[in-house]
């Protein structure tokens, strides 16, 4: 048989055939890259950017300052759209959406909760009347919707309450709830905590939690509370704008929290080790990598022959 | 969401904003009532000011035939009737009824020449008979009674006249004296009563003056004057003169209502009165040619003329008025949706559409501007004038801008966002921007050339007003203040490098920070800007037409007095004069009219001891050359002169005399020194100077004093020349006003950045004395700046708009062509406004919050 097939034709059958990046995830971001470009200056926020999060998942986005957390979170709110990549939430196409589109996937798709207490209410209306603002922009009032949500969020005494009245951690629940009021399939925190003492923030957090199980929706906190990553099922880690590490927690057999952090090794192989390893191993420009009949092993440059348990 | 919540919510921005509004739509209905006013008010002081036989239509028609029936005042009142059926309907409300106000109709039989009076025999006089309707309302009689029906004396018919009292005096009349007329006919005339005038200042009268007074009238190439009186004939007699045909005039004066002609209807009156002039000799179809004697179309052309001039001046001045009222405008409903945005992107973030959030911002914006708007137009009702389109439509205008400006709000709130983050430095302007700044520079300046090349006032009068006498200065405003804004950081930066080597750390944070200005700074200097402009424009224009009033009037009198005779003032007189109360300088000369032996010119000889009347000129803007003998320009190139006449001279002009000739309207004028003739003319000098006392000091028949202060206030005090002056007046008082408002709005919405910085410079150290300077620092650069670039501009506008607006219909005639050098009170102004707005800056530091920080809702 003379016939000849080219690698590409290949990779796109074998692409073709088998199931897509993230086929079934009900977020999905594949190579994003959002880059932002003022008179020559180019500020790369998001550098092909990876990320699957299941339907019904709770996950935290953590990450320093200027990792792109806050971009990502734009992204998926449908307030910014990416220069690059893919980015789909509930089936919804990020990039591809009209300004019709984007008002309903604000409306039906998302809910969103701020770190400013003060800017996620309006201070002169009721808790009730806050939540009952989405549903009323939306044109669909339900009655007795809000109150429920407010029951569901332990604030249903503050329902007549106006912000000033209530607490940061009751004013964040409030949020919360308006932010669940239009039946959203996703819900999007950014640092929802982070003006907040630890009882506070572990009732804040409770409430989401509460909401993710209850509710079945997604939820995505962005947060730097070890108190709120430590209690997700799965914390992304974000550096310089792309996922570098995933902590998945388990319960093991007697009953503890198990925690195992993952490296994220990305579509083309793209791996990012962790910075205290590298520097570690004194790790610069290059490594060598040896293929083992059940791992990848990685040693320093200078190291002349790597040990069968180097890795 | 309800729009009163936002209100209620940012009620101190809601009420600036509905300040703002109300005065706005105040000016904007206001000014067009009392312009119009002022407009009517010219029209009717030049309508009562002019002959009624110009402003009246009058129907005059010389009939050359006799009559087809007999001539009775129902036949005359019949082609009166058919006059009025044919005026055309703009006329018709104007014109008063038959016999009421200046309305009449007259039959005159003139160039009777009287052959001798009871029998003794006259030369020179004639007496002319004239029948008038509703004479007897007019007259009263004194002496005997009305004339009668006409009898018969030697064969021709004989008509009983009255004659005005002092006319039958001077024509030597008494009554029951027989009067033999000659002429084509065989006439005579019997005087039976004398009457005297009731109510003699009204338009009969004026129209009539030949019945109370004998016309006196030398002939061309006669040496005697010919005197002729006017006898009133009874209706009876009405037939009998209407068979005199030769030398008979009809006339049907169709009185115009002086009141019910305005400015708004003047353009469709002219036009009006041109159709009826044409429609006239059709009426009076038959052998009697006639036509309509009126200049009531001319009258309202030239006041239209003016009124283009006054419109033109206007409209540039509240053009700018409105457009830095919209401004401030701009600046509060940016400032109010500033308030809102934590509201807004609430909203927009739990699902508001953007027409949702443009609704809102404009709701809350319309439920303070709707209201405001009502009330500033329902105020204006509180001022007289007619109710123009523009009354309605101004303040319509002002409240629809303030809605669109906040719809526009809504932009701000657009999804996706632009590439640009907050938190990324913008290097520099965007070429798009650069260039579409460069072309509107290169346009205002194209347009400045293309407006000093023409002459727009001179086609007012066919084209109406030009708009690009608007568009060009509010394009060359616009110009400067990009300029301003592009180039106003670098003087900054340079004073920034000179404030970081001083020891003291807040001229440099001041400055700093006042060459990194927000856009909100920006907008301020765009209306500062043409606010002041405008006003110093206001502020020039108006010195100039006041200093060109001065020099015109003191052409016109010549000294701050002037006594002209008829008869020689003897130096008994002068002495007299000297002593009256205010006098303090007298010059006497002689003024003669002569001939020039080389072409017979007639020239006005003014013999005066040139060194007195140029000490006595100082104190105004006339001067005279240091030399006896003076000549006007036209008379400047002739060299050696000699004039002839009662005392022929021969002189040598040492220099020439401006402005003087103006004294004599105009003619040639030779300044020589005294030869001896009697005084005719005396200059004054003085304070308060007062005809009557002159006068009776003088105590000459003929005598005339004219003052300076006579002659300014007639210019001055026209209506059209204090209307300008008034509103100019308040329009620079308004703009001040908004400049302020500019700067203090510009300064509440820069409030939460600037107590950021603040509160982080505080933070370090910064005492709250510092940091009310570094806020004073940081305004005044661009308020100092701004002011110097208005005051430049507004000093500039009256050399661009100059030759395309003529200002001499109010300055007595005199071209207003180079504005005075005076900058005291342009100067006056913008140091006023800029220091008032760097106080403002100083009592808002002074007064804001010590602790340096926003308090945040718990």
């Amino acid at each position: 048989m003379s016939q000849e097939t080219s690698l590409a034709e290949l990779e796109a059958e074998a692409v073709r055939h088998g199931p897509a990046f993230g086929q079934d995830a009900h977020i999905l971001c594949d190579n994003l890259v959002r880059i932002y470009k003022t008179e020559g200056v180019e500020v790369v926020a998001l550098q092909g950017l990876d990320l699957l999060i299941e339907a019904g998942e709770l996950v935290a986005v953590v990450g320093a300052s200027g990792s792109g957390k806050s971009t990502l979170l734009n992204v998926l709110s449908g307030l910014d759209v990416p220069t690059a990549g893919v980015a789909r939430v509930a089936g919804v196409d990020l990039l591809g959406m009209t300004a019709r589109d984007r008002l309903r996937y604000r409306r039906e798709v998302v809910g969103f909760v701020w770190q400013q207490t003060s800017r996620n209410l309006l201070p002169y209306l009721s808790a009730v009347e806050n939540v009952e603002l989405p549903m009323r922009l939306a044109g669909r009032r339900r009655r007795g919707r809000a109150t429920e949500l407010l029951d569901l969020l332990g604030v249903a005494d503050h329902a007549g309450h106006r912000p000033g009245e209530m607490s940061g951690g009751e004013q964040q629940r409030v949020a919360i709830a308006v932010a669940l009021a239009n039946s959203p399939q996703v819900v999007l925190a950014d640092e929802p905590t982070g003006e907040l003492d630890s009882e506070s923030s572990e009732e804040v957090f409770a409430a989401l939690r509460g909401a993710n199980r209850e509710l079945g929706v997604t939820t995505v906190i962005v947060t730097h509370d070890a108190l709120v990553s430590g209690q997700v099922d799965r914390t992304v880690g974000i550096r310089d704008g792309r996922t570098s590490s995933e902590t998945l927690r388990r319960a093991s057999s007697d009953g503890l929290v198990v925690a195992e952090e993952y490296a994220v090794l990305d579509r083309v192989g793209r791996l990012q080790l962790p910075r205290d390893f590298t520097s570690e191993l004194n790790m610069e420009r290059r490594v060598r990598l040896r293929l083992e009949s059940d791992h990848i092993g990685v040693w320093p440059e200078t190291t002349r022959e790597g040990g069968g348990d180097g890795d | 969401m309800n729009a009163w919540t936002q209100v209620r919510v940012n009620r101190g921005v809601a009420a600036v904003l509905g300040l703002l509004v109300l005065s706005a739509c105040l000016l904007v209905a206001a000014v067009p009532k009392v312009t119009q006013t002022a407009y009517d008010d010219a029209l009717r002081v030049a309508m009562a000011g002019s002959d009624p036989s110009r402003a009246d239509l009058v129907v005059v028609s010389k009939r050359q035939s006799v009559p087809q029936g007999p001539l009775t005042p129902a036949v005359l009142l019949e082609e009166d009737r058919s006059f009025r059926a044919a005026l055309p309907p703009e006329l018709r409300p104007v014109v008063t009824a038959p016999d009421t106000g200046d309305s009449h109709y007259v039959v005159r039989k003139n160039e009777n020449p009287v052959i001798s009076v009871d029998g003794q025999v006259r030369s020179y006089q004639y007496l002319n008979l004239a029948w008038t309707s509703g004479a007897e309302r007019h007259v009263r009689y004194v002496e005997g009674r009305p004339p009668g029906a006409p009898g018969e004396l030697d064969g021709g018919p004989l008509f009983e006249v009255a004659l005005e009292r002092r006319a039958a005096e001077e024509m030597r009349m008494r009554v029951g004296a027989t009067v033999l007329l000659g002429g084509m006919q065989k006439l005579a005339a019997r005087v039976s009563g004398l009457f005297e005038a009731a109510g003699p200042d009204s338009g009969y009268w004026r129209h009539n003056d030949a019945l109370r007074r004998v016309m006196k009238v030398r002939k061309p190439g006669a040496d005697t004057d010919d005197w002729y009186a006017t006898g009133l004939v009874a209706d009876a007699a009405l037939p009998e003169l209407g068979a005199l045909y030769s030398n008979t005039t009809y006339r049907w004066v169709l009185g115009v209502d002086g009141p019910s002609v305005t400015t708004l209807r003047a353009p469709e009156l002219v036009e009006a009165v041109r159709t009826f002039r044409g429609a006239v000799p059709v009426v009076l179809e038959g052998s009697s040619p006639g036509a309509l004697d009126t200049a009531l179309d001319s009258l309202l052309q030239e006041h239209l003329t003016r009124l283009r001039v006054a419109e033109s001046l206007l409209l540039f001045v509240v053009a700018g008025l409105f457009t830095v009222a919209l401004g401030v405008i701009a600046l509060a409903v940016r400032l109010l949706a500033e308030r809102m945005r934590h509201a807004l992107v609430l909203m927009r973030a739990r699902g508001a559409s953007l027409a949702r959030i443009a609704a809102t911002t404009t709701g809350a914006v319309a439920a303070v501007a709707v209201p405001a708007g009502v009330a500033g137009y329902a105020l204006s009702y509180a001022l007289p004038g007619p109710l123009t389109l523009l009354v309605h439509l101004g303040p319509l205008a002002v409240v629809a801008a303030t809605a669109l400006l906040a719809a526009g709000q809504a932009l701000a709130h657009r999804w996706p966002r632009t590439d640009q983050r907050e938190d990324v430095a913008t290097s520099r302007p965007s070429p798009r921007r650069i260039t579409a700044e460069a072309a509107v520079v290169v346009l205002a300046l194209a347009g400045t050339y293309l407006l000093r090349q023409r002459g727009l006032t001179t086609q007012t009068d066919e084209r109406g007003f030009d708009p690009f006498l608007i568009l060009v200065p509010a394009g060359l405003t616009l110009a400067v203040a990009l300029i301003v804004l592009r180039c106003y950081p670098y003087p900054l930066r340079l004073a920034v490098r000179l404030a970081a080597r001083l020891r003291p750390a807040v001229p440099f944070l001041g400055l700093t920070l006042a060459a990194r200005a927000r856009p909100a700074a920006t907008l301020s200097v765009l209306i500062l800007l043409p606010a002041l402009a405008v006003a110093v424009f206001g502020a020039v224009v108006s010195g100039g037409l006041a200093t060109t009033q001065q020099t015109s009037a003191w052409q016109q009198v010549g000294a701050r007095a002037r006594l002209d005779s008829a008869l020689p003032i003897t130096p008994e007189i002068v002495e007299r004069i000297r002593r009256v109360p205010g006098v303090r300088e007298v010059v006497t000369a002689t003024r003669t009219v002569s001939l020039l032996r080389t072409d017979l010119q007639r020239v006005v000889v003014l013999a005066v001891d040139t060194r007195a009347y140029r000490d006595l000129l100082r104190a105004g803007p006339l001067t005279l050359p240091d030399a006896p003998v003076l000549v006007s320009p036209d008379l400047a190139d002739r060299g050696p002169i000699e004039l002839l006449g009662p005392s022929p001279r021969a002189l040598t002009p040492g220099g020439i005399v401006t402005g003087l000739p103006r004294v004599y309207g105009g003619a040639p004028l030779v300044i020589a020194p005294p030869d001896g003739s009697p005084v005719n003319t005396v200059f004054l000098d003085g304070d308060d100077l007062d005809p009557r006392p002159l006068l009776a000091a003088v105590n000459l028949q003929d005598t005339q004093v004219t003052t300076l202060d006579g002659v300014l206030s007639g210019i001055a005090g026209a209506p059209f020349t204090a209307t300008i002056e008034r509103a100019f007046t308040v329009v620079t008082f308004a703009l001040a006003g908004y400049a302020l408002a500019a700067v203090l709005v510009a300064l509440v919405t820069g409030g939460a950045d600037r107590t950021g910085a603040l509160s982080h410079l505080r933070a370090l150290g910064l005492s709250t004395a510092q940091a009310r300077r570094l806020t004073v620092l940081e305004i005044s650069p661009m308020i100092v700046l701004t002011a110097l670039a208005g005051l430049l501009l507004g000093l500039a506008l009256p050399a661009v708009l100059g030759p395309g607006v003529d200002l001499s219909s109010y300055t007595g005639g005199l071209a207003v062509e180079v504005y005075p050098a005076d900058l005291t009170t342009p100067v006056l102004l913008t140091v006023g406004l800029a220091v008032a707005a760097v106080l403002g800056a100083f009592v808002y530091a002074a007064l804001g919050r010590p602790s340096g920080e926003r308090r945040r809702p718990t």
